[in-house]
Order: C-alpha cells, then sequence, then structure tokens
C-alpha cells in the first residue's frame, strides 16, 4: 500500500516524460496543391543588411531564423522589444544555425550606414543578426507575409506591424512560433520554442 | 561618547534619507515626467495609423488611377505625413528633468508638434479614403 503511493504518481512522471512531444505547428493558412496540404511560407526576399550585402531567403537555407519589424527612431515599443531581441541574441550566441533578422520600417532614414551604427552600438555581430533595408512598399508587403491573417488581432488598430512581435522561421520558410516582444516574461517560453525546432534538425 | 553616539546617529539619518531620495523624483522632475508621458502617449495613439497611412498609399499606387495628377498628389501628402512622423520621432529626446526651464519648455513645443503631426495624419487619412471611394 505504501509503495503503491510512491509508484503510481513516478508512473505517471515517467510516462509522461516519454511521451513524444509534439512537433511545433507550422502556423498560416494551408494551401492545397495535387491534394497534398502545404504549409503557409513567407514571400521571397531581398534586402540589404548593415553591411550593404544583399541577404535574402537563400541566405538562412540552412538556419532558422527570428524576424522581427522595428526602426531606429522608434521612442517607446522597439526598444523594449530589443530587450528580448537581445536576451535571444545572448541566449543562441555560441549556435551558428540561429540568426535574428530585424526588418526596418523607415527605410528612409534607416540607411545601411545608419543601421550599422545601430548594430555596433548594440555590439552584435552581423553575420548573427541581420537589420535588413530596402523598398518600403517592399518591406511593407514582407511584414505582411510574416504577419499573415492567422497572426492578426483586428483589435490592433491600423495593423500588426507595430504590435511587437517576433516570429520564428524554420529552414523552410514556415512560421513556427511567435512572441509579443513587449512581454518579458513570454521570451523565456519562446526560447524554449527555440530550441524545440533545433531538435527537429538534429 | 555621547558627542561620538549622536555623530554616527546624524550620519546614519543623514544616509538613510540620501539612500532613499535617490531614486525618488522631485516635485518639478514629476511634471517634466507627466508631461514627457503625455508627449508619448499622443504618439503612441496615433503611430498605429502610419500603417493606414502605407496602406492607402500603396491601394493609390496599384489603381489605374494612379498616373493622374490627383492620384499623385495624394500619394505625395501621404507621404508628407509619413515622413512627419518619422521625423518627429527621430528628432525628439527625452530631455534632462534637471534643468527644469528648458526641459519644460521643450516639451510643451513638442507637445504642441506631435499634436499637429496627428492632425495632419488624420486628416490626410480622412481625404485619401475620401478620395479612392469617389
Amino acid at each position: 500500500m505504501k509503495y503503491t503511493v510512491v509508484f503510481i504518481p513516478l508512473l505517471i512522471v515517467i510516462l509522461m516524460a516519454c511521451q513524444p512531444a509534439e512537433p511545433l505547428p507550422k502556423i498560416g493558412p494551408m494551401s492545397i496543391e495535387n491534394k497534398d496540404t502545404i504549409p503557409y511560407t513567407i514571400a521571397s526576399f531581398e534586402f540589404l543588411n548593415q553591411n550593404k550585402e544583399l541577404i535574402s531567403n537563400n541566405t538562412f537555407k540552412d538556419d532558422i531564423y527570428v524576424a522581427d519589424f522595428f526602426f531606429t527612431s522608434c521612442p517607446t515599443i522597439c526598444p523594449r522589444v530589443r530587450i528580448e531581441m537581445l536576451k535571444i541574441y545572448d541566449a543562441f550566441e555560441d549556435h551558428p544555425n540561429v540568426k535574428l533578422v530585424s526588418h526596418t520600417l523607415d527605410p528612409k532614414r534607416d540607411t545601411p550606414e545608419k543601421l550599422n551604427r545601430y548594430a555596433r552600438n548594440l555590439e552584435v555581430d552581423a553575420n548573427k543578426w541581420h537589420f535588413l533595408t530596402g523598398d518600403k512598399d517592399k518591406l511593407m508587403d514582407m511584414a505582411d507575409s510574416y504577419f499573415v491573417s492567422a497572426l492578426e488581432d483586428p483589435t490592433v488598430p491600423g495593423g500588426i506591424e507595430h504590435s511587437g512581435k517576433i516570429l520564428l522561421i524554420d529552414k523552410a520558410g514556415h512560421i513556427r512560433a511567435y512572441s509579443e516582444g513587449t512581454d518579458p516574461s513570454a521570451t523565456v517560453g519562446f526560447i524554449k520554442k527555440i530550441k524545440k525546432l533545433l531538435k527537429e534538425y538534429e | 561618547m555621547t558627542k561620538n553616539f549622536q555623530f554616527i546617529t546624524a550620519l546614519i539619518l543623514f544616509t538613510t534619507l540620501l539612500f532613499f531620495s535617490c531614486g525618488q523624483m522631485s516635485p518639478q522632475e514629476k511634471e517634466l515626467d507627466a508631461l514627457q508621458r503625455t508627449v508619448m502617449s499622443i504618439h503612441d495613439d496615433v503611430m498605429p495609423e502610419i500603417s493606414t497611412i502605407r496602406k492607402l498609399q500603396k491601394q493609390i499606387k496599384k489603381s489605374d488611377q494612379a498616373t493622374t495628377e490627383q492620384a499623385k498628389n495624394m500619394i505625395n501628402r501621404l507621404e508628407k505625413e509619413d515622413d512627419a512622423m518619422m521625423d518627429w520621432m527621430k528628432e525628439y529626446n527625452k530631455p534632462n528633468y534637471k534643468q527644469y526651464d528648458a526641459a519644460k519648455k521643450y516639451l510643451l513645443e513638442e507637445k504642441i508638434k506631435i499634436e499637429k503631426v496627428r492632425e495632419g495624419m488624420l486628416t490626410v487619412i480622412e481625404d485619401a479614403k475620401n478620395y479612392i471611394e469617389k
């Protein structure tokens, strides 16, 4: 009797630990092609980073990356998101296949030179954290591509690009997770999700 | 001995006072901080409308009327208000609260500026929507 009391909870714990973890979902509307359901993939892009290197989907074919939208002169929301992005940067600093990609929403003022200074002030490595700029309309289209309908919150006025969301993209360009960049408590869980996605590729 | 004791007590009291006063704002600083928050909240409230401006701009650019004088004019006006907000943010700097007069003057001026930006943005959005509906 005494043993049963100890064993049953222990057994439950062991059983639960043995259950294979559900993989991260592929977020966004599915499409159907030849009877196969195709998960949503982010649009193709080509932007310049802070070192004036051309960055496209192809740059990240062997990497998973964390994406966000910002601009350097943003006084309120972006600085809060930046703190969370820095935490993610620190957590995966030694992991070569995890990158960070911040897209400016103000390309007129955020030139590659300006982004370069910004990145240097943050003391982050340009091969790890890309700050992208380019055509304004294309950047806005890109924001739409990341923030697909599944993610959109109709209560956010004017669009989600100013909401401070952070997204996790896998090697195939699927959105696998997202987090509130303005909520420090959300980042811990988001970092766990990044680790979980990395395990898929081990 | 008593003198020494009094001195130590005074020193402890003084340090405690200093400790508590650190990080706390004076009434003047509190006033400036409230003003700074007002400026920021005006900005935060209207900032999401930048997306509206850009969506309207894109819609006009993609329409078959895009090359008309009226459309170009509307696109430019939207661009101007987008720039007004972006430039305001670029130039705005939280002032040094230790310099009360200068900080107050600056914040009051910035409040007027951001209110003008808000008005310009909301007006152009209204006009662009009317233009598209025509």
